[in-house]
């Protein structure tokens, strides 16, 4: 994990909360609370939030900032922050070798982000159904909105989601919210998505 | 032991649900809480504000889903399909005698007659691992938000199943057992993914009162344990009742 | 038995089969079917291991993945009574949406064929040498063998992913090695399951062909290696050897029923799916093999044109636009091309900054389809074409 040795203590304590992180959560996740007022995600995209929210900065395994209302089993709010053009927007599992990485690349029109967006959600076998893509607004300026339709594989729960999404500057952002289609869905898309109209770009 | 499983959940950690359920496994690791205060032990296994049960109020109590494992020599749970069909004997009638000691009218559905609930039935289990994870069990997975308290619902989810059923509130209850003959391996962490419990010789579930009219789970319990036999009658009966402690009041 | 009286009843064309009971076939050892397996004890590792299968049965008829058409459903256990003959009622079949290449036969007779395994065969035979092969296994009771046997004892529960209890890509890879069969198993299964072809009246050359296809699949994509294990054939990793003991084995055949129109009637109103589920995989070079592959059969296909097309536009590396075009614009002049054809052309000319053409299209996607999802995205188009980009 340290392939050099940390010249300060500063560097050495950094070092060392990260093993402990690491270690102690098993490489999954430390859930923190998001209270009302701004919030800034990735240091790249700042949103306001209404409702409190509880978020995993790490993601879950994947490296993608994901909140949650009820839980890791049941609902997600998804941060795409920032993917640059050639970069895959999630990690391929290492365990998926002979699996070609899933790929953004700038010239992309929105269906085009859809459907890499699509290949990752279905990767694990779940499926995927676009009920409707539109343009929208989005971090101040022109982007998409989607509605679709999952099926976990995993569980065999049907979840509903919506996403925005733009590029800027070569730049992929995407907000998702995923939740289970009875109950969830209904009760909770629009606390996200006024999450995902209030964001704005910072730098 | 720790070290290797926890290398082993890192490599994969990859997805949502897959680390959602390695977290429930790996807590079946964690010891039982240690004792509380009477107020902290309502919080955890009640809703805020609920305490009893009108003895009037019909519960449905859905199939249990239960597996009961032996595990070999060589760390293998084998799926023990007698030890399985006892156990699912024993358990319901022991919630029927538990239920019936309480004072409640117990109904029961069989399997064909929830079949048209499956998507209510899945998403019950999904729910109750997020309860299991964020309220059961370590403080490191506690969903601030949540405060402590055992605040989930389902909202309107559940309203056909109390019409199917006639019944107020649903017990679901799901438990995974086994029997160990000898050691255990890392690799079942991988089971633990399904839901087996991890180190063998434990029996891991849990158990949730869901109000099907306003969606709200009012009780919650999860075990993780090495002891009890769901093979026996008397011992099954146990396990029922600690699978049921702190179930509210009935008056 | 209650259980066997209920099966039967729910297979009624299967009576109207002669029972095929022993194979005794020039060029290939004698070898007769088992009789019919009764329902093993609860109490054995047999029993438990149906039960859970049992359990797992009733799982997948609630599940949202499988596919509920009568006409499919009733043709795959139709194959499957063909060559199981006597075995018949034992079995239910499943047919189930993912994109993966499966199929798998549980020790208590349910059968999956997934729906990745449907898109790749191209004929009737070559599916009955699939589900022939698994019949070999299951007559052979090797399932059981596996679970008994020390080495995959640790991975029971990747034994459940082959049987498509989980879904997880890194789960199947797994499975596939937890379950692999041994070779003398897998060579088995290969006689027994070409022996059932032989005797239900299929072209046996057929087999050999399916494993063929695979494998020019798994050496598409840019730095794979044929031997490395690609989820999308975790369970039936194809082989050389296994392509070439079929050859030989089917040598001296010389014809059979390999029911190409039969097939393609089936699978018909699924293939738009079907196309779409493999694209969104986002695998473009081995999606490029397998539609290069259909296309050379079927070249008259306009949905496979369009999906060639589509495939190239989104993977857009090289030449891959112009070869887009091309397809697209031979799914058109073919008539009856996918309405999603046209979007894409616009696709393709608004890179090319062909302004007025990319409407063109635009417009005519929305003529053929008004109610698509995405109709007012591409409406905005029209209203209000986006800037070039750099």
């Amino acid at each position: 994990m340290m392939t050099t040795a940390p010249h300060s203590a500063r560097g050495a304590w950094r070092a060392f909360a990260t093993l402990l992180l690491a270690l102690v959560l098993g490489g999954c996740a430390v859930v923190s609370k998001v209270s009302t007022g701004e919030a800034v995600v990735r240091n790249r995209v700042a949103v306001t939030v209404d409702t409190p929210w509880n978020k995993f900065e790490r993601g879950l395994g994947h490296d993608i900032p994901t909140w949650t209302i009820e839980g890791v089993t049941v609902d997600a709010l998804e941060f795409f922050v920032g993917i640059k053009h050639g970069e895959p927007i999630v990690a391929t599992p290492s365990s998926s070798k002979n699996l070609q990485p899933l790929t953004f690349l700038s010239t992309m029109p929105p269906q085009d982000i859809v459907a890499l967006y699509q290949s990752m959600i279905t990767r694990d076998g779940s499926t995927f159904t676009l009920d409707k893509l539109e343009p929208a607004d989005f971090l101040g300026g022109k982007g998409f909105r989607f509605e679709f339709t999952r099926v976990r594989k995993y569980d065999d729960v049907r979840q509903r989601g919506i996403a925005y999404g733009t590029v800027r500057n070569g730049e992929l952002h995407l907000i998702s919210y995923v939740a289970p289609r009875l109950g969830f869905f209904p009760k909770y898309v629009g606390r996200a998505e006024a999450i995902a109209k209030s964001a704005r770009l910072k730098g | 032991m720790t070290s290797s499983i926890i290398v082993v959940a890192r490599r994969t950690c990859t997805g949502l649900t897959l680390c959602a359920g390695l977290g429930v496994a790996l807590f079946g690791l964690a010891p039982q809480a240690a004792a509380q205060t009477a107020a902290q032990t309502a919080s955890r296994y009640l809703a805020p504000g609920f305490t009893q049960l009108a003895r009037d109020q019909k519960i449905v109590v859905l199939p249990p889903d239960v597996e009961l494992f032996s595990l070999s020599a060589g760390g293998v749970a084998e799926p023990r399909a007698d030890w399985t069909a006892a156990a699912l004997g024993h358990m319901k009638s022991a919630l029927a005698a538990k239920t019936g000691k309480l004072g409640l009218t117990a109904l029961t559905m069989s399997d064909a007659q929830v079949e048209p609930f499956a998507e209510q039935i899945s998403l019950q289990v999904a729910v109750s691992r997020s309860i299991a994870l964020h309220h059961a069990g370590p403080g490191v997975w506690a969903l601030p938000t949540k405060e402590g308290r055992l605040d989930w619902s389902f909202d309107d989810a559940m309203k056909p199943l109390q019409a199917a059923s006639g019944a107020r509130y649903g017990l679901f209850v799901w438990i995974r057992d086994s029997y160990a003959s000898a050691e255990r391996k890392a690799a079942m962490v991988a089971l633990a993914v399904l839901g087996v419990g991890v180190t063998g010789g434990r029996q891991v579930g849990n158990a949730a009162l869901v109000d099907l009219e306003t969606g709200r789970v009012v009780w919650f319990n999860r075990l993780a344990r090495p002891s009890g036999d769901l093979r026996e009658g008397p011992a099954a009966a146990e396990s029922i009742e600690a699978l049921l402690t702190g179930f509210p009041e009935v008056r | 038995m209650k259980r066997r009286r209920f099966l039967a009843a729910g297979c009624a064309h299967c009576a109207a089969l002669a029972p095929v009971t022993a194979f005794a076939q020039a060029g290939s050892s004698a070898w007769a079917a088992p009789q019919r397996f009764a329902r093993p004890d609860l109490a054995t590792d047999e029993g438990g291991l149906w039960a859970l299968m049992d359990r797992e049965e009733t799982r997948l008829r609630r599940s949202p993945f499988v596919m509920r058409d009568v006409a499919l459903q009733d043709y795959l256990r139709g194959i499957v009574c063909k060559l199981a003959g006597e075995h018949c009622p034992d079995f239910r079949a499943y047919a189930v949406r993912t994109p993966f290449f499966n199929a798998s036969m549980a020790p208590n007779g349910m059968m999956q064929v997934w729906s990745g395994l449907l898109l790749r065969v191209e004929n009737e035979a070559q599916l009955a040498a699939v589900i022939g092969h698994e019949l070999g296994h299951y007559m052979q009771r090797h399932t059981l063998d596996r679970l008994r046997d020390a080495k995959s004892r640790s991975a029971f529960a990747t034994v459940m992913a082959a049987f498509g209890v989980v879904g997880l890509v890194g789960m199947l890879v797994a499975a596939a090695g937890a379950l692999s069969f041994s070779r003398d198993q897998e060579r088995d299964a290969d006689g027994i399951g070409l022996a059932l072809m032989r005797a239900a009246g299929y072209d046996p050359r057929e087999a050999s062909k399916v494993w063929a296809n695979l494998e020019a699949e798994l050496t598409a994509a840019p730095g794979a290696e044929a031997n490395k294990r690609n989820p999308l054939f975790a369970t039936h990793p194809p082989s050389e050897e296994r392509k070439q003991r079929l050859t030989q084995l089917a040598e001296a055949d010389t014809g059979g029923f390999t029911g190409e129109a039969e097939l393609a009637a089936v699978l018909a109103p699924f293939q738009q799916d079907l196309l779409d589920d493999e694209l969104k995989r986002g695998q473009h070079a081995e999606t490029l093999a397998l539609l290069d592959r259909l296309h050379q059969r079927t070249p008259q296909r306009p949905d496979l044109l369009y999906f060639r097309g589509e495939t190239r536009r989104l993977r857009a590396e090289g030449d891959d636009l112009n070869l887009a075009l091309a397809d697209f614009d031979r799914a058109v002049a073919l008539g009856r091309e996918p309405a999603q054809t046209w979007r894409s052309i616009g696709y393709v000319r608004q890179k090319f900054a062909h302004t007025d053409a990319a409407r063109a299209a635009f417009k005519r996607y929305l003529d053929n389809a008004p109610e698509a999802p995405d109709a007012s995205l591409i409406r905005s188009y029209l209203d209000e074409p986006p800037p070039a980009k750099t």
